[in-house]
């Protein structure tokens, strides 16, 4: 014992025997403190340090780092010495409450810093912890989609028009015919074949929207989300916009962004490391076909007028992560635009996705629809922000085209297509923009139902992330899809030939944007 | 970070404080926002009612006053304006929380505070005052703090 002790006393520079003057201790008898240190049964008072680094820890109290903490014996968390010595009235008459757990006698005991096994099972725990919010927050938003739901059945369908309705009660969104389904299987392989399959029998409803679709079919299985979280799940842009809105509405801007940032990064990390690791090679694995097909499009669509395809088949860039290339391009947008607020040409878009270079270089030839393309690109990325203004606006056909999925080149024949300005409608879900779009009665009648819905409503419309990427990295002309998609809205869309396009207002929102983004992919990978 | 403390709050105090607006700034606890000010010591909180509470889409203002032993000792924490009508909340925004008082412990912060109060409002069945309002809210005419209260929390169910 005696020689233990001593060599303790050799460990602890004298120095930090004493109290450094972080609080103005009373009653704190140095010989009695000292002689504690020299024990090793208190840490050693060493001078906070204001800022982290991977040695020190975080003591609670007083929040400066310190190479190693005392340990509450009630519940291990650390703290200083002399915060331990501000809470811990030498001469109280109570026992003194331990201030994290608060069990009745609070004792410390020092076991010098942390191991790295004791580090390292603190960061699984945390890591835990964000995955165990990850799930509650999906559950959390699965139970708002269908108290919306429920609500919107409440209201009386009768009052609102059928394509408003549709949007509405396809939160869950995932309406793609059948054909299309087995098409993309074969191209995108077993897979993901298998996947889309499992989910058809949840979620698929036909895109012809004869009948209004009610509520209850409306499937609200997690599977179901799952899959539509993901790049590759080919769904029309204006459903891809539905659903998205509705399924990352957590990560608005607005009050329900309470997943911290820290938590977004750590997530978004992990993520990426885990995708470098499985999913370097999946970058080529492009369908040998894309380039032909997209060819095809330009070459059989050259205006806007009708052309009846019988059917495109759906093609499948096989990457696994669009998202957080998106989030790239969102960002980078993002920049840009601080720099330049006037214009952003499409080139300049096309060059931020350097995974889709391929497509890229390809449709640079198609560049003289500048103005359009960045148009779409902004409307996709940007009406999921809270702060949505109208910015500019543009011709349908304009836009048709841009606003397709990377993954969904191909349009269905004409039953299922909605036209732009059917998707635009989705932004106007978003309760936030209401205001502003409220054009025309056929807009009126949905912006009353808004308003009656608007917490669940702001989150309809939140985030379309996966559209974002393919408005930039496919700078087609626009008039190339538009007879593709059209069969249900255009006679609907007196006031709305005219189509509003969101943009952020600011870098921050931007950044925001990429945020909710790269977590929605974290979150969907996480499942 | 700033070197300087503001007057009146100690250096430790001065040091935490600077780090949760921080944290907070990051990480708002959701439901809450902070108005900008110089001021360290007097943080304003807008309080947004929780979605399917009483209090939905009503719109409160926090006012926590920082001691200069913080966290050693407890903020001041008093709705202005406007109080919500809440069991434990007096018309002088006073708040009868426990872990304002008490039950306060420096390993709180300002966000841990605001999730109580939220949680408190959002807990509530009836828009109320309490019962004893007049007769404490008169008490407190001139200007006494609330910690000078001695609070009897009765009731742990809001």
């Amino acid at each position: 014992m005696g020689n233990k002790l001593s060599r303790r006393r050799a460990l602890v520079d004298e120095r930090y025997t004493r109290i450094q003057g972080l609080y103005q201790h009373k009653d704190v008898d140095p010989k009695k403190l000292r002689r504690l240190i020299l024990n090793g049964q208190l840490a050693p008072c060493f001078p906070g340090a204001e800022d982290s680094s991977l040695e020190l820890d975080e003591c609670p109290i007083c929040f400066l780092f310190y190479p190693s903490l005392n340990r509450s014996k009630c519940c291990t968390k650390g703290i200083c010495t002399e915060c331990f010595l501000q809470i811990k009235a030498p001469h109280s008459a109570k026992p003194t409450q331990c201030p994290f757990c608060k069990s009745s006698s609070y004792v410390v005991e020092y076991r010098g810093a942390k191991t790295i096994e004791e580090k390292g099972f603190e960061q699984a725990e945390e890591q835990k912890v964000i995955e165990a919010k990850i799930r509650m927050h999906q559950k959390e938003l699965l139970d708002e989609e269908q108290r919306m739901l429920q609500r919107e059945e409440n209201l009386g369908q009768h009052n609102v028009p059928d394509r408003f309705r549709r949007n509405f009660s396809n939160l869950h969104g995932f309406t793609i015919p059948v054909d299309d389904l087995q098409m993309q299987g074969s191209v995108s392989g077993r897979d993901l074949n298998m996947r889309l399959e499992m989910d058809s029998r949840l979620s698929i409803q036909p895109v012809q929207n004869g009948q209004p679709e009610t509520v209850s079919n409306q499937s609200t299985s997690p599977e179901s989300l799952d899959v539509l979280a993901r790049e590759d799940a080919h769904i029309l842009p204006n459903q891809v916009c539905r659903f998205q809105g509705s399924s990352f509405q957590r990560f608005n801007r607005g009050d329900n962004f309470d997943l911290d940032l820290e938590d977004i990064m750590v997530m978004e990390a992990i993520w990426l490391s885990i995708q470098e690791q499985s999913h370097n090679h999946e970058n080529s694995l492009l369908p040998s076909g894309f380039h032909n097909l997209t060819n095809s499009l330009n070459d059989n669509n050259p205006s806007g007028s009708t052309v009846q395809r019988s059917f495109q088949p759906n093609v499948i860039t096989a990457r696994s992560s669009v998202t957080s290339g998106l989030a790239g391009a969102i960002a980078a947008l993002a920049e840009r635009q601080a720099i330049s607020n006037e214009s952003i040409p499409g080139n300049g878009q096309v060059d931020i996705n350097e995974e889709q270079a391929a497509e890229h270089e390809q449709n640079l030839s198609h560049q003289d629809n500048e103005d359009s393309n960045r148009q779409s690109f902004v409307d996709v990325a940007l009406s999921a922000n809270s702060q949505c203004r109208t910015d500019s606006e543009m011709e349908p056909n304009q836009c048709a085209g841009k606003s397709h999925e990377q993954e969904v080149i191909c349009q269905t024949e004409n039953n299922g297509g909605q036209t732009l300005s059917n998707w635009i409608e989705v932004s106007a879900e978003n309760g936030r923009t209401i205001s502003s779009l409220i054009r025309g009665e056929s807009r009126g009648s949905m912006s009353d139902l808004l308003l009656d819905h608007s917490s669940e409503a702001v989150e309809v419309g939140t985030s379309f992330s996966s559209s974002v990427p393919s408005a930039s990295e496919l700078p087609w002309e626009g008039s190339d899809f538009l007879p593709a998609q059209n069969a249900e809205s255009v006679d609907e869309t007196t006031g709305m030939g005219q189509s509003i396009v969101m943009l952020p207002d600011t870098y921050e929102e931007q950044m925001m944007l990429a945020m909710a983004l790269s977590l929605a992919e974290a979150q969907a990978q996480a499942r | 970070m700033s070197s300087s403390s503001p007057k009146g709050l100690s250096r430790i105090a001065a040091n935490r404080l600077h780090k949760e607006l921080k944290e907070w700034q990051m990480n708002p606890p959701a439901g809450f926002k902070h108005k900008v000010s110089d001021n360290l010591q007097r943080w304003i909180v807008e309080v947004n009612g929780a979605p399917n509470t009483l209090y939905e889409n009503e719109t409160y203002y926090l006012q926590v006053d920082f001691p200069e032993n913080y966290p050693m000792e407890a903020p001041q924490v008093i709705f202005t304006h406007n109080p919500p009508l809440h069991p434990h909340i007096y018309s002088n925004g006073h708040i009868c929380l426990d872990i304002l008082y008490d039950s306060w412990s420096p390993a709180m912060t300002v966000s841990s505070i605001c999730i109580s109060i939220l949680s408190m409002l959002s807990s509530s069945t009836e828009k109320a005052r309490p019962v004893d309002n007049d007769r404490y809210v008169r008490n407190c005419r001139n200007g006494k703090s609330p910690k000078e209260t001695r609070w009897w929390f009765h009731d742990d169910k809001v």
